[in-house]
């Protein structure tokens, strides 16, 4: 649980400091959805096994 | 934000069992490109091939679903319809997105055994705005302010 919690803390702190970046940057996008998508794109290095995660490309052909 | 992984993986797991190859497009696909989204539809785009349409059937027969020809004027899409899921087949996206240039952009994401060839955002854009419906000219907005801030961070990140 106190694992959680510092993790949410730590994503939340991220949320914030890439708000505060980007939001002068993208002064027409609402602050809520802008908080979202990076709610979303962070939230990845927590979740490394548990969402579809992009791969650099390889090579490899699909499915084989 | 929100979709249903579990049965994309399905779909993932029962594609690669009959040999279907596609690439995830639409409100799915802007999902795990981190729209936020949420939405049931899973819209699979490939070739059109007479291979591919019994490999439809296949995909169909695996799932416990039933494939149909639904009433589309401005496409010849299909549509595999089951219990737990209903999934479209798109044989055309945009005018100029043939099926190799969006596979040649599209991104590939995995999870756990299973990888899937994800549509890159600019593309699922131009195909929402080629196909001009009401329901796709509402979610432009939303996925371009996504791309958008994206290509902020990127740029923030390099």
């Amino acid at each position: 649980m106190r694992k959680a919690l510092t993790k949410s803390a730590k994503l939340a702190r991220q949320i914030e400091q890439w708000q505060a970046k980007l939001a002068p940057r993208l002064p027409d996008v609402e602050p809520h959805d802008l908080q979202l998508v990076l709610w979303s794109v962070l939230r990845r290095k927590y979740e490394r096994r548990a969402r579809f995660q992009p791969v650099p490309p390889s090579g490899r052909r699909y499915g084989h | 934000m929100a979709i249903d992984e579990r049965t994309l993986e399905t779909i993932v797991r029962v594609a690669v069992r009959v040999k279907l190859e596609f690439i995830l497009v639409g409100n799915a696909a802007a999902v795990l490109h981190d729209a936020p989204l949420t939405t049931d539809d899973f819209d699979l785009f490939i070739r059109h091939t007479p291979r591919n349409l019994a490999k439809l059937r296949a995909f169909a027969e695996e799932i416990g679903g039933v494939l149909m020809r639904p009433f589309e004027p401005t496409s010849e899409m299909r549509r595999v319809v089951a219990q737990t899921m209903s999934v479209d087949f798109v044989f055309r996206l945009g005018e100029r997105q043939k099926f190799e240039s969006v596979r040649s952009r599209a991104v590939r994401m995995r999870k756990g055994k299973y990888e899937i060839m994800v549509a890159s955002l600019p593309d699922i854009i131009a195909a929402k705005q080629a196909a001009g419906r009401p329901k796709d000219k509402a979610s432009l907005p939303i996925l371009k302010d996504t791309l958008r801030i994206k290509q902020e961070m990127e740029k923030t990140e390099t």
